[in-house]
């Protein structure tokens, strides 16, 4: 980089990166080995720990950490709009490992800590969440104001494989759920996610699914859904194999991350009555 | 003359609209708008999780102090070891280094603090001061020692009687200590590994040198070393072409430098540990404002940990002090904002609360 960042601590320039190892290890996953293919994992989750945000939400779901902070309606500069402006940015701690690093990392300093923007990852992430929330959030409600949701993702445990960030945004999509929900925002449903890995050659259907490594006969399906109104589709993202995919394939898709998401919507209606109860 | 009603708020409004009145209010009452008792400090709490299967990620602390939390990572990156005869004589120096105290060259970390604020974009004037200011607490105190870094790389060489692919199983890692081969090792260069140590915080609702401080402490206190190493040009070399004035499509051998994942093989970092000490603030209020004599003032309240945007607004004066329990000594004084007259009696007391404070959350 010809121009040396002179707000932030770099560090040395003539610093190289270290690579991780060639040979590559299977790395089992953390936590709950042994859920069936059926169940969703047991997840962890928080509302309201951030003092300065609107709200906030914190989930650990096994080995992935996230944190989302909504911010708003906050008045905006300039002229009238008469409704509220959303935007939502997606940011993994600059230590943890992201999809194609190689790519975006090759010539830049060693230290990722002055990462400026966002990768590729982030930025689909980014706008899968931003599209899945527009048409629930009652955005004529708040004239002249944005609303800015900021995720940190704080571990994806070791999550590279491309089809393993669909697992991600699925939780980061119901982690800002809660969020908003926290943040008092009018809003018309809850969107929550499913997310499913289907493995031709065993004929497997797996629901939320641990393992993420890379096969070539797997398809992963990541649905958003409004359940209240009549399980609206807001959200879809299919990853893998794509010459498997049929129409029944697809439909069955749908179902399976149907009844997922309702399954966190059933969890997350229990949590937040057990939170006005107190 | 239309009489002016008197207006009452609760307190909650005034202390919105009028942060300093508000404040005052409370001070005359011996209270803080936190409902803490003046000398009382925010508990704190330094966790280290285990965010394992970041290769990257050499140590890592979670800090939480009162409503702040703060996440702090510790990433690597390495330079070559410019000072050769350094390198050579590591465990010499080493064992006298630790006896002739402050005679040995300490290495800094690079820290970059993030303060979640809903906003995007450069870092802000707190951040900026927030990140030089623990740089400097790390090179001023040597809590890492120059040798702490240095380290000898491995080679990884390809097994010969293997199939000429070179699967991956079929690689050895040699390193120099446990090899009798010295011809290896001849090329390969030692390496200094460059601490990157980044900051998040979440929940901001007082000054942030504490927990910050407290956070890299906890960080570096979990440093795990890697080995690194070089392949051998059998594995693996790329070459890239790179673009320089005049010389266009020139291309250049680069060595990657790996991490060895084996956790067995990786070391704790040598700290300095007498040389840390535990940070504390506190803002200096003056309860008569009226008053400009140069006496010794009663009237001025220490608060211990400011909390809140009315004490950080109203008590201009702030003293920040590092206290080292193992040496009995301040380490490290800021004083900043002006105002007051900054009497040896409040300091005096400020340096006990600061010894007090330190020695409980050691």
């Amino acid at each position: 980089m010809s121009t040396a960042d002179r707000r932030r601590l770099l560090g040395p320039i003539d610093a190289s990166p270290l690579y991780s190892d060639i040979t590559p290890k299977v790395h089992s996953s953390v936590g709950e080995a042994g859920k069936s293919d059926k169940e969703v994992r047991k997840v962890f989750i928080k509302t309201g720990l951030v003092s300065n945000a609107s709200g906030s939400s914190y989930i650990e779901a096994s080995n992935i950490i996230v944190e989302v902070s909504v911010f708003g309606p906050r008045p905006i500069r300039g002229s009238f709009t008469d409704r509220a402006s959303f935007s939502v940015e997606c940011k993994f701690l600059p230590y943890l490992k992201q999809p194609q690093e190689d790519l975006f990392r090759g010539d830049t300093h060693a230290n990722n800590n002055g990462r400026q923007g966002l990768t590729e990852v982030e930025h689909k992430i980014s706008q899968y969440v931003e599209t899945a929330f527009l048409p629930c959030i009652i955005l004529e409600k708040y004239p002249k104001s944005t609303i800015d949701v900021f995720i940190t993702v704080i571990s994806t445990g070791n999550t590279t494989a491309p089809s393993s960030i669909l697992n991600l945004t699925n939780w980061i999509v119901n982690c800002s759920s809660l969020a908003l929900i926290d943040s008092g925002i009018e809003i018309k449903d809850i969107v929550t996610s499913g997310h499913i890995k289907y493995l031709q050659s065993e004929q497997r259907l797996i629901v939320d699914p641990l393992e993420n490594e890379e096969r070539e006969d797997a398809l992963d399906c990541l649905v958003s859904f409004e359940s209240l109104k009549n399980d609206e589709i807001v959200g879809l993202w299919i990853d893998g194999n794509q010459k498997l995919l049929t129409e029944e394939l697809l439909s069955k898709f749908i179902k399976e991350c149907s009844s997922m998401s309702e399954k966190i919507r059933a969890n997350f209606n229990n949590y937040l009555l057990k939170l006005c109860e107190n | 003359m239309q009489e002016v009603d008197q207006i009452s708020f609760p307190p909650e409004v005034l202390s919105r609209i009028a942060p300093d009145l508000s404040l005052e209010r409370h001070l005359k009452l011996g209270l803080r708008p936190c409902l803490r008792s003046f000398s009382e400090f925010k508990p704190i709490a330094v966790s280290s999780p285990a965010l394992e299967d970041e290769p990257n990620l050499v140590g890592s602390s979670i800090v939480s102090h009162g409503q702040t939390k703060v996440i702090c990572g510790i990433s690597i990156g390495v330079v070559e070891a410019k000072n050769q005869s350094d390198t050579l004589n590591q465990n010499e120096t080493n064992s006298q280094d630790s006896k002739s105290d402050g005679e040995y060259d300490a290495e800094p970390v690079y820290p970059v603090v993030d303060i979640a604020r809903g906003r995007t974009g450069a870092p802000t004037e707190e951040e900026m001061i927030l990140s030089q200011r623990l740089y400097e607490w790390v090179l001023q105190s040597k809590i890492i020692p120059a040798s702490a870094l240095l380290t000898n790389p491995g080679v990884a060489i390809a097994n010969q009687t293997s199939s000429s692919q070179g699967s991956s199983a079929d690689v050895t890692i040699l390193y120099p200590e446990d090899s009798d081969m010295p011809d290896l090792f001849s090329r390969v260069k030692p390496y200094k590994f460059v601490l990157y140590v980044h900051l998040k915080v979440f929940g901001r609702s007082g000054p942030l040198f504490d927990p910050c401080h407290a956070a890299l402490i906890g960080a570096l206190k979990n440093t795990r070393l890697p080995r690194i190493y070089v392949p051998d040009s059998s594995i693996y070399s790329i070459k890239i072409p790179i673009r320089s004035r005049g010389n266009f499509g020139h291309r250049v051998k680069e060595t990657r430098i790996f991490i060895d994942e084996n956790q067995d093989l990786s070391n704790p970092l040598q700290l300095n540990k007498d040389n840390i000490g535990g940070a504390s603030n506190y803002g200096l209020y003056d309860l008569s404002p009226g008053s400009t004599s140069m006496d010794v003032d009663p009237n001025v309240i220490i608060l211990a940990d400011l909390e809140g945007d009315a004490e950080e607004a109203e008590c201009m004066s702030k003293l920040n002090l590092i206290y080292n329990p193992n040496k009995k000594s301040i380490n490290n004084i800021s004083y900043s904002g002006g105002g007051m007259v900054l009497t040896k009696d409040t300091l005096k007391q400020c340096f006990k609360l600061a010894k007090k404070r330190a020695e409980n959350t050691q």
